[in-house]
């Protein structure tokens, strides 16, 4: 079957009422299981323990990265460089009037694994930057998403407080922002330094004061230590990219037992990238535990699906040429396997983008099927953790959700075994089962969530963020 | 993927005139099937609906 003999079909789905009866894996081994995460005031768990740095509009992306400069290596957190080089020793022993040949003889080479041991605040995982093209230009629509998103970050229990750089005149004011984070949690009291450049004196004295109020913020994070947690706190994104044609059999499905896995533990995951369920509609509304929840899903899909045919395209072009090439070649064989990641379980809410998760289970999330995208909205509607299938092989990761690398298949997970965390390829072998990797997932899972293990996309600095642009620029 | 499925998935590279047994039954390769891609199990026309994970999907 080839691109030239096959197009793209779906059948028609109904909505009706439907007994969601539901069988669960065994899970008695993991019932008494904990994660050492971070317990925030709202209650909610995270994972990790991160102050971001976003600005509201493009025009301060410069001065995002000045802060980052400023910052990063200073306090002691990963480039994404496999090690740093610590002129400071050479500096303090020049000026502690050291011989020459004594300076040649320092070591300078500190690997990734040991810098956790000089960051200055050592219970904060990282300090993350996030910088985007919006906040102005565009649609009011797209400013007020773009807000609904970062408050969702600001939101993240992965998230110990911000700091947040506005120019004064874009289009995404600073109370649309603070309006948006009322309305997501009308308790949040997380630390949150807005600076306006244009009520500034100089742009050097406006970076120097968002150095400085970072700083006093990180202090603070600081504080907090990890506790040991339920499993039921987990919020799981769950994510495909760069998917091949043994994706829905291998990785995608073990992904799927993971989640009935950890729903059955009374945790949450998220299912998105809905141009990706395309085709497998039908099984989806059945499984929603209420009419309304399906008639939501179905609006959601509707919309999105009138939308792409205006500009001209269609559910039909989503596969791209890698997944063409490798055996993904109508939209709905992608989906069907696509659709395997959430596992069995019944659907108990139905979420549009930035919308938070309220409900333990399985969430279904609208996001594009592009993965950056996805992976963005995921941890800006909750997610702590992320696992990411790839066939293909994507070098991406998240500032704030940990997005864990799942190779579907053998060569991959060896040729680009830098930025995988764990192959699924052994399925397709016969190594693994379906069953055993899900449960190998889950382990690896629970070591990230306690802060035990660092996903190599974590390690590389893969901090990646693209927020979706409904409208059109103006 | 599903008892209902008329495409079957090569797990490794197949040539064109080998012949596969899946589940009792036997095919004969009328090409070459990379690995990752799908032949069907039945003589198709133009306009066949083709079924995999049991559910339409061209």
């Amino acid at each position: 079957m080839t691109i030239d003999n096959v197009k793209h079909a779906t059948q028609r789905f109904e909505l009706a009422e439907k007994d969601i009866s539901w069988i669960k894996p065994e899970v008695s081994r993991f019932t008494n299981r904990t994660f050492m995460g971070y317990h925030r005031s709202d209650g909610k768990v995270g994972t990790a323990n991160y102050w971001i740095v976003m600005p509201l509009v493009f025009c301060e992306n410069r001065n995002i990265e000045m802060v980052r400069d400023a910052l990063v290596e200073e306090l002691g957190y990963s480039t994404g460089k496999d090690y740093t080089l610590d002129v400071r020793r050479l500096v303090n022993k020049y000026q502690n009037g050291s011989a020459i040949d004594s300076l040649m003889k320092e070591e300078l080479i500190i690997p990734a694994e040991q810098q956790k041991q000089r960051q200055l605040f050592p219970n904060v995982d990282g300090v993350k930057f996030l910088t985007h093209d919006g906040g102005c230009g565009g649609t009011r629509q797209d400013s007020d998403t773009l807000c609904a998103l970062l408050s969702g970050y600001l939101n993240n229990p992965n998230v110990a407080g911000g700091t947040v750089l506005s120019l004064g005149c874009q289009n995404a004011q600073v109370k649309i922002l603070e309006t948006a984070i009322k309305k997501l949690n009308p308790k949040f009291n997380k630390p949150l330094y807005i600076l306006g450049q244009q009520e500034s004196n100089s742009e050097p004295e406006f970076i120097a004061d968002a150095v400085k109020q970072t700083f006093v913020g990180l202090v603070e994070a600081n504080q907090l230590d990890r506790e040991a947690t339920p499993l039921s706190e987990l919020v799981v994104g769950l994510e495909c990219g760069g998917s091949d044609g043994f994706s829905g059999i291998s990785a995608n499905p073990a992904v799927g037992h993971f989640s009935d896995l950890l729903v059955s533990l009374g945790g949450s995951v998220l299912l998105s990238e809905f141009p990706e369920l395309n085709g497998v509609e039908q099984e989806l509304t059945d499984r929603c535990s209420s009419l309304a929840l399906a008639e939501k899903f179905k609006s959601l899909m509707e919309a999105y699906h009138d939308r792409a045919k205006e500009s001209g395209s269609g559910f039909d072009a989503n596969p791209s040429p890698g997944n063409i090439k490798d055996g993904l070649i109508t939209d709905a064989m992608k989906s069907a396997g696509a659709a395997k990641k959430g596992g069995t379980s019944p659907i108990v809410d139905v979420l549009d983008y930035t919308e938070q998760v309220t409900t333990s289970g399985l969430n279904l999330l609208c996001t594009p099927g592009n993965d950056v995208e996805s992976t963005t909205g995921l941890a800006g509607s909750g997610a702590t953790i992320t696992l990411f299938t790839t066939g293909l092989g994507t070098p991406t990761g998240n500032p704030v959700s940990p997005v864990i690398k799942i190779s579907s298949n053998n060569e991959l997970a060896e040729r680009m075994h830098d930025i995988i965390d764990i192959n699924a390829g052994t399925i397709i072998t016969g190594d693994d089962t379906i069953a055993s990797k899900g449960e190998e997932i889950l382990e690896y899972v629970i070591a990230v969530a306690s802060g035990d293990k660092m996903p190599n996309s974590v390690r590389l600095a893969q901090d990646d963020f693209i927020p979706w642009k409904r409208g059109i620029s103006l | 993927m599903h008892i209902d499925d008329n495409l079957i998935v090569a797990l490794q590279d197949l040539s064109e005139g080998e012949v596969v047994a899946l589940d009792g039954h036997t095919f004969k390769l009328k090409t070459s099937v990379p690995a990752k891609h799908k032949f069907s199990a039945v003589n198709l026309e133009p306009g066949d609906a083709l079924i995999m994970y049991g559910v339409l999907i061209g």
